[in-house]
């Protein structure tokens, strides 16, 4: 099963890493984000480091629900969805190739968003960074296993980019409070045993729902 | 059943809602005292409870359904489905409308980012989207199967959720089930006016009213009490 996973991964990344089409968008609208988020948050310059998790976490899924809009959306171009149904592999493999997938490019694109953030605002970090890497990484985690079976179900809509964060946010929520209270908890308190209970909920979540994901993907996909 | 059997059971319920309802009028502004404190605004419990739970039941009838369609592939599955998500939107609706309405003279604010009414709202605007997709999926087999996939996991992760906590204000108590029969009985009865707005045969959303109504009851308390919060916080 992992080397079919990664099959569907490799593929997803070759495609992304000769066109760089998805990437780009997301980076560049992210950055775009945190310029936006500093001249709103202008009145509290002073504390500004209070409110750089949730700055920080709005932009990460603004930009993640553009590359999630492109996941199935490029599948459907020159019918590559109907290949891709061919291959004989479980569709939950399906799943959790372009989940990963998905996973991957966030996690560039926080990155970079983060490294810019730590210069619009100021920010100086260093001992935080390891934390903060496992925050992203689980909350990114979850963020995709919800956004990888929602993103197949937009991608059949005649609506598709309008209804992905529509049915994406409400249901990533847990995710988001989560993520940025366990932020908040790096960036601005000394007491980091108390990200364990953000940790473990954003964990309890992801299991669940990329497990019922799992199950439930060969429906979304069924023609 | 047949058509005419149909219909008639039809009327029988329609009309012993219809009693119902007066009744749970009656029993709510009348009948009921005045509350020491609050005064006048305490019955909107009446209201507000009630319709909380028989939402939170139609969110499971939905739950049901859903499984059923994946499993047995019957388009009534899917009606069934979907006249309990419009049911559920609808008496959460109330719910989110009657809260603040009693909340801002009791707690002096009309919203406060409780988990409880925190994930009430999320899961109103869950069921919202629900519909909402159902507006953009044009096939209807591919339509049923992505709503129930939608409903199935709304349901999981959300409807323990909102269960999942209850505060000093919205505790999981045997009473409150039969504090709030009458308001309880004002709901099933308001049940039969909506059944028009579904596609689903009228008899059917009213049984599965009357019958989560009567499992709501039942259960209501180990529901209210069951599943650990996910989101602990303190509370209003």
């Amino acid at each position: 099963m992992p080397a079919k996973v990664w099959t569907i991964f490799r593929k997803d990344l070759l495609i992304e890493l000769r066109t760089k089409d998805s990437l780009n968008a997301m980076i560049f609208f992210g950055i775009v984000v945190l310029v936006i988020f500093n001249f709103a948050l202008e009145a509290i310059r002073e504390s500004i480091r209070a409110a750089v998790p949730g700055v920080l976490w709005v932009s990460f899924a603004f930009s993640g629900t553009l590359g999630l809009n492109r996941m199935f959306a490029a599948e459907k171009e020159n019918s590559c969805l109907q290949g891709l149904l061919m291959v004989p592999v479980d569709r939950g493999i399906i799943y959790l190739g372009k989940m990963i997938a998905a996973c991957v490019f966030m996690l560039l694109t926080e990155a970079v968003i983060f490294v810019f953030s730590l210069i619009f605002f100021n920010l100086t970090v260093w001992r935080e960074i390891p934390y903060v890497v496992l925050v992203c990484l689980v909350g990114t985690l979850g963020f995709t296993a919800v956004g990888a079976l929602l993103s197949a179900i937009a991608a059949n809509t005649k609506m598709r980019e309008v209804l992905l964060p529509l049915i994406l946010f409400p249901v990533v929520l847990p995710i988001l409070v989560n993520a940025v209270e366990a932020t908040a908890i790096i960036l601005n308190t000394v007491d980091y045993r108390q990200l364990k209970l953000p940790l473990t909920i954003m964990t309890v979540f992801t299991i669940v729902f990329a497990t019922l994901a799992y199950l439930l993907f060969e429906y979304v996909l069924e023609d | 059943m047949d058509q005419r059997g149909q219909a008639r059971l039809d009327e029988f319920l329609g009309a012993l809602l219809f009693a119902g309802m007066i009744l749970a009028l009656y029993m709510a502004f009348l009948q009921a005292p005045r509350e020491k404190t609050m005064g006048d605004l305490q019955r909107i419990f009446y209201f507000h409870v009630s319709s909380g739970i028989t939402g939170l039941t139609a969110f499971a009838v939905n739950f049901a359904a859903s499984v059923m369609y994946l499993v047995r592939r019957n388009r009534w599955w899917d009606h069934v489905a979907l006249s309990s998500a419009e049911l559920g939107v609808m008496f959460l609706s109330i719910v989110l409308v009657t809260g603040p309405i009693w909340a801002k003279p009791v707690w002096f604010v009309w919203w406060t980012w409780s988990p409880r009414l925190t994930s009430s709202l999320v899961l109103w605007m869950l069921y919202v989207a629900y519909l909402l997709v159902r507006n953009y999926v044009l096939d209807p087999d591919r339509r049923a199967l992505v709503s129930a996939v939608f409903g199935i996991v709304y349901c999981v992760v959300f409807d323990s959720l909102v269960a999942g906590h209850p505060s000093s204000t919205h505790a999981g108590d045997r009473r409150i089930v039969a504090v709030h029969a009458p308001g309880f009985l004002y709901v099933l009865g308001s049940f039969s006016d909506l059944v028009h707005l579904s596609p689903a045969p009228a008899f059917l959303p009213r049984s599965v009213a009357a019958g989560g109504g009567v499992a709501a009851a039942a259960c209501g308390h180990g529901f209210l009490k069951g599943a650990p919060g996910l989101w602990k916080r303190s509370t209003p």
